[in-house]
């Protein structure tokens, strides 16, 4: 009995770990991974969608939820613990209607006792996948030391002025 | 001569007007096919006169604008496909993110959460803040809160 309970405990213990992603040297944005998932391209879209999703974009989270909640034939088993796990990280900072939906289907075919189960064997992994993210583009760094001191600033008044177009472009932040 | 040039200036600026749509405020419409929401916040230490949003595919252009200081959300109703900040267009001067700005795949059906745009000079940059966007969309849209976000609207 005990080695059963062993088991089943070190099954849900490495839930996630059935999740592995190939490593990508190209980066592939999410839009990819739709696009590829419209063609039928599954393996593909998975891998996209699983790479995105531990960088913690919560839409590919979402949707690997919904993959492992279904199952695709010949590419992925149905898996409700790893399904629920991916909704529960999807819907933790970016809530939404619809990801609420899909925890309460895989909940409603799940036993209480096992989804517990699932919660507290990967609690150090709801905690360390980010989420709430949308990873849209690969971002380049921006010097920003080197921009400034290249910058010969002007003050006029109250009005800083600077030199037109070498502004830099873009610089995103997530938390 | 003088009817030739007028007729070249109406095509120039019907032209420039044809492709760029001024994004009507009040409450966004129910989604049709292929449409989805897209969400924002603005937040903006002095009034701008515009910021536009461009579908790289299409390249439609859709201004908000003018914007006062503060913190503002924005849920506008577009076609899906890729969408990105491409100009913030301040009072007397302007910034133009052509170059990899920020950018966001807009999926049908969806409410699309981008990000709290921070308009500063010399860099504006793009934060997660969807608390802030849920309450603000709660106050000005609770219906659509309620819809598409739930938890968090009345």
């Amino acid at each position: 009995m005990k080695i059963l309970i062993a088991i089943f405990l070190m099954f849900f213990a490495t839930v996630l770990s059935a999740t592995d992603c190939k490593n990508e040297n190209k980066f592939y944005s999410y839009k990819a991974a739709v696009f590829a998932e419209k063609k039928n391209k599954f393996p593909q879209a998975l891998n996209i969608y699983c790479n995105l999703a531990y960088k913690g974009d919560h839409r590919a989270q979402y949707k690997l939820a919904k993959i492992y909640f279904n199952g695709i034939d010949g590419v992925v088993h149905k898996d409700n613990a790893i399904a629920f796990l991916w909704a529960l990280l999807s819907n933790s900072v970016i809530n939404s209607v619809k990801k609420e939906n899909l925890i309460n289907e895989i909940t409603a075919v799940m036993e209480e006792h096992e989804l517990e189960l699932v919660i507290e064997n990967n609690r150090h992994i709801l905690e360390n996948i980010p989420s709430g993210r949308r990873i849209d583009q690969k971002y380049s760094d921006i010097d920003l030391t080197k921009y400034l001191k290249d910058q010969k600033i002007t003050y006029t008044g109250s009005r800083i002025k600077r030199k037109k177009g070498d502004l830099p472009s873009n610089m995103t932040i997530f938390e | 001569m003088k009817n030739s040039l007028i007729i070249i200036t109406i095509l120039i600026l019907q032209s420039c007007s044809m492709n760029q749509k001024l994004v009507k405020q009040g409450t966004p419409l129910p989604l049709k096919e292929n449409e989805g929401y897209l969400g924002l916040t603005i937040n903006a230490v002095e009034s701008l006169s515009a910021i536009t949003i461009k579908n790289t595919e299409t390249g439609s252009k859709h201004l908000i604008g003018p914007i006062s200081y503060g913190i503002h959300q924005y849920t506008l109703l577009l076609t899906a496909g890729e969408y990105c900040i491409s100009r913030v267009d301040a009072h007397g001067y302007h910034f133009d993110y052509n170059n990899g700005g920020f950018c966001v795949y807009l999926e049908e059906g969806e409410m699309n959460y981008l990000g709290e745009l921070a308009v500063r000079t010399p860099l504006s940059y793009l934060n997660q803040r969807f608390t802030r966007y849920r309450k603000l969309m709660n106050r000005d849209y609770p219906e659509l809160c309620n819809k598409y976000i739930g938890k968090g609207c009345e």
